[in-house]
């Protein structure tokens, strides 16, 4: 995310075209597999008018726009005896082009040590896909996981997490 | 990439909140700090006339389970939350740390806490308008 000084003049800054979060589907069932697209349901228009067809769990990015593209999910240890240092990675997935995008993203559970600091890890996944001359289908994949085996859980503790997001900045071309 | 915007603003859209010493973490607790002077001092936060985008995130001092929201309503949407951890408790949902919102204040609010300590003067809100 970058960032502009006071002092600058922001007049050449540009407003996005829309925002876009798509909450994913909550539930009890959802378990873990690499490879497996994460469930993805209700659409939340929060600026603009951009509401993506959804498939399958895919989002159709139309052409003509550039995209900025934040996924997070939430986790939850089930039926692994509740172990310690638990996590899972995802990341986004142009289902059109067959090919990883953006960086990838790890929510973790780090035990019983320290974790205020905030340090050496990103639990956002993010893309800028550039749809100018056409558009592409993408997922949020999982890549990787241990020690838990529910995604985006909402009986007990789901309270006490967030749950799983997609946001969506549509950007003139 | 670049752009021309089309609503012309004579200050830069990107606030920052934070306090100069430990969070006090309430639903009347007001940041001392913030970057902008587009946003104004309401009981619990900061607000503007006009729509903006809100993330940020809380870092507790202490033991701390929770997850957190900002906005109006004193129950944000569950998939708008961070997550508010420390230390780690095995058995518990983990998810991202950062909170994200869409709205015209700014405050932050608790979302049943299981251990509710102070959080750190590293915290912060961040606000971009997106309306001119």
């Amino acid at each position: 995310m970058s960032y502009v000084p006071s002092h600058v003049n922001p007049s050449l800054l540009a407003q996005p075209q829309a925002i876009t979060v798509i909450e994913h589907t909550a539930g009890t069932s959802q378990t873990i597999a690499n490879g497996n697209r994460i469930q993805i349901g209700t659409v939340h228009n929060w600026y603009g008018s951009f509401s993506p067809t959804i498939a399958t769990n895919q989002v159709t990015l139309p052409s003509g726009y550039y995209y900025y593209v934040e996924s997070t999910v939430q986790a939850y240890q089930l039926n692994v005896g509740f172990n310690l240092n638990g996590y899972i990675t995802y990341k986004h997935y142009d289902e059109t082009n067959t090919a990883d995008i953006g960086v990838t993203a790890t929510t973790w559970q780090a035990g019983s040590g320290p974790d205020y600091q905030l340090f050496a890890r990103d639990s956002v996944a993010r893309a800028l896909i550039d749809c100018t001359t056409s558009g592409i289908d993408f997922s949020v994949k999982v890549s990787a996981f241990l020690n838990c085996d529910r995604i985006n859980y909402n009986a007990a503790q789901y309270i006490y997490a967030g749950l799983g997001r997609t946001v969506i900045w549509q950007l003139e071309s | 990439m670049s752009y021309n915007q089309r609503t012309t603003t004579t200050v830069t859209p990107f606030a920052q909140v934070t306090n100069s010493s430990n969070w006090g973490i309430g639903n009347t607790f007001q940041p001392d700090t913030v970057s902008e002077t587009w946003l104004t001092s309401v009981t619990g936060g900061y607000e503007f006339i006009g729509k903006g985008y809100m993330f940020g995130f809380l870092i507790p001092t202490g033991i701390a389970i929770s997850a957190v929201g900002v906005g109006d309503d004193t129950t944000p949407d569950r998939y708008t939350c961070g997550y508010y951890f420390y230390p780690g408790n095995a058995g518990r949902a983990f998810s991202d740390d950062e909170f994200v919102n869409y709205g015209t204040t700014v405050r932050h609010r608790k979302v049943d806490p299981y251990y509710w300590p102070q959080a750190s003067d590293q915290s912060r809100i961040n606000v971009m308008r997106v309306e001119g």
